[in-house]
């Protein structure tokens, strides 16, 4: 019986406080009756009592009754999503989700933020375009070396060369990015570690085994071990010491790495030319162009062949730039769409107010806004973590795959919200419902077809043709007047349980 | 003229219920055979728009057998007008309706 009247208590709190007293006592006054039958007529076991409860747990849609009207609560859940903050509300949360579980954006954040070195404008970042080649390390990084003291317009060169490694971590193994890179790298680059130290010229000889890892790395999977400096972690079967940690904010150019060593001498090890590169720290006062003309020069007498200088600047917020300036692009060519297949509709029957007009190109431009947002986001955040996921490392294909993903994505977007704009009320801006296909398909000729929609709220009707007969036909929007009212007034609950 | 109040076939059925002798909730439910969550919402709709009326049984008279009062319901004359137009609707629904109750349990 307890289990019972738990059940009718929790259902109680459903029902409106008034009512509430008088409800439970019908209920337990049937429960009551209900048992003492079972008992009295000796039909008391577990699949009665098991029945019983099951009957109790209609007690919940009675109460439910209570609170909620059920003609309002379905009309409700046909109306909510029609309303223009139900569409602006879904998409701000389907943007903030996003948002949070690619962890804020790093990317995009990284992408806005000042670099995290020393005189960054000074830095420039030489890579190699071919796709087939490969380099030879050793001679990398020997040809690196020479190539910064012997320039006249950088103080100094370093060479990295990355690939994905397999890493073995308190929780399995993982495939990460790791780098080989000159000992001079980030003292070129002007950073700190967060814990330990960085790599130093003598550390070819003294310490060869010897890694920094990335600040990710050790506060994800080490679960941020302050006594990490000093252990030794396996790095494709081999045992390396820890000597630092990097900065929070250190990113490297391209790609994600998270665990940095020195070059190996004495082996011939080769890599892809794409994965391959130099940074340079360019004298004050000199110019890209002119480290340009003198590294592609170096780089070319060594056997290099398309190579490319850019600035780190240029290079961290061009994706960005990019991104950003198509979505101000799309914004204002969906509006310029908008206004001439819109527009037209909307004007020929009613005159708007002002405040209406803007109240629709306000909800247009902020859902359009959202919406290429969320592409934005999707676009530059998702593809990189998939790689991550797939490959263990951000594949080359991530960028031109993710800026294609952004438009194709963008395209959609505002596609749909065109079409959603063109089904909403102009009045209200409820979306349009009660579709009716009126015509006959065959009388094309000798009169009009196609789909009638209306607002819910009464303010007027939308007429789409079937098929456009001249590019100067639009949807036609009527208003309706007073008289037509009655006709969208709530009726009174009917009988239908 | 007024046209005849128009009801879903649960409720006519259990109006058709009720008028067979059945008046309490888990009485009709057995009788129907329709789950609680079915009937005691129906019974409240029914009872809104006065086809049925719901009174307490006598108190004194649950207090001296030592139980807790039940809630019988009863139709109204709308009820019985209602029921009269839904059997027209529904000729099946004799079929589905219990028989008439002998006694009270």
């Amino acid at each position: 019986m307890w289990q019972c009247t738990a059940l009718l208590r929790t259902a109680s709190l459903l029902v409106p406080r008034p009512e509430r007293a008088s409800w439970y006592k019908e209920w337990y006054g049937e429960i009551w009756h209900w048992l003492h039958f079972l008992a009295e007529s000796d039909r008391l076991n577990t699949q009665s009592v098991l029945e019983l409860l099951r009957h109790c747990w209609g007690a919940f849609p009675d109460a439910a009754w209570h609170r909620f009207d059920r003609k309002k609560t379905v009309r409700a859940f046909e109306e909510v999503p029609r309303d223009p903050r139900f569409c602006l509300g879904a998409i701000g949360f389907a943007f903030v989700f996003l948002v949070l579980i690619t962890g804020l954006a790093p990317t995009i954040r990284a992408g806005f933020r000042s670099l995290p070195f020393q005189q960054p404008d000074r830095l420039a970042y030489l890579s190699f375009q071919s796709n087939f080649s490969q380099y030879d390390e050793e001679y990398l990084f020997r040809n690196v070396g020479e190539w910064g003291p012997g320039s006249k317009s950088a103080e100094s060169a370093a060479a990295y060369s990355w690939r994905p490694a397999a890493l073995v971590t308190p929780d399995g193994v993982l495939r990460r990015n790791t780098a080989r890179v000159s000992p001079n790298m980030f003292e070129l680059l002007g950073n700190k570690a967060a814990m330990g130290r960085l790599f130093t010229s003598g550390d070819t000889a003294a310490c060869p085994s010897c890694v920094v890892i990335s600040h990710g790395l050790w506060s994800d999977e080490f679960k941020s071990d302050k006594s990490i400096v000093g252990k030794t972690i396996t790095l494709d079967d081999h045992p390396k010491t820890v000597i630092g940690v990097l900065p929070e904010n250190f990113v490297f150019i391209y790609p994600e790495v998270s665990v940095w060593e020195l070059p190996h001498w004495g082996y011939t090890s080769h890599n892809l030319a794409w994965r391959t590169g130099a940074v340079l720290r360019m004298k004050p006062h000199v110019s890209l162009a002119l480290t340009n003309d003198e590294f592609r020069g170096f780089a070319r007498k060594e056997g290099y062949d398309r190579t490319q200088l850019e600035s780190f600047n240029s290079r961290a917020h061009q994706g960005t730039k990019l991104y950003l300036f198509f979505s101000v692009l799309s914004l204002f060519g969906g509006i310029a769409l908008g206004s001439s297949r819109l527009g037209g509709a909307k004007t020929r029957k009613i005159k708007l107010s002002f405040a209406h007009t803007a109240r629709w190109w306000g909800f247009f431009a902020g859902k359009t806004l959202l919406l290429l947002a969320i592409c934005f986001v999707g676009a530059l955040e998702i593809t990189g973590r998939v790689s991550i996921m797939m490959t263990g490392s951000v594949h080359p294909l991530v960028g031109p795959f993710s800026t294609w993903l952004f438009l194709v994505t963008a395209m959609i977007a505002l596609s749909w919200s065109l079409h959603d704009q063109s089904r909403r009320c102009r009045l209200c801006l409820k979306r349009l419902g009660n579709e009716a296909s009126v015509g006959m398909p065959s009388y094309l000729f000798l009169g009009w077809w196609g789909t009638e929609l209306v607002c819910s709220d009464g303010h007027g009707m939308l007429h789409v043709p079937e098929m456009k007969s001249s590019w100067q036909e639009f949807d036609q929007w009527v208003s309706l007047d007073e008289s037509w009212k009655p006709l969208f007034e709530t009726e009174e609950p009917v009988h239908a349980p | 003229m007024e046209s005849a109040v128009k009801i879903s076939h649960t409720s006519a059925l259990i109006l058709q219920t009720i008028s067979s002798g059945y008046v309490y909730g888990f009485d009709i439910m057995e009788a129907t055979g329709l789950p609680s969550g079915t009937i005691y919402p129906a019974l409240r709709r029914l009872e809104k728009d006065s086809f049925v009326r719901g009174d307490w049984e006598d108190r004194k008279a649950a207090i001296r057998q030592d139980r807790p009062p039940r809630r019988y319901y009863k139709m109204t004359r709308q009820g019985k007008d209602a029921l009269a137009g839904a059997m027209e609707r529904y000729p099946l629904l004799t079929r589905l309706a219990p028989q008439e109750k002998v006694a009270r349990r």
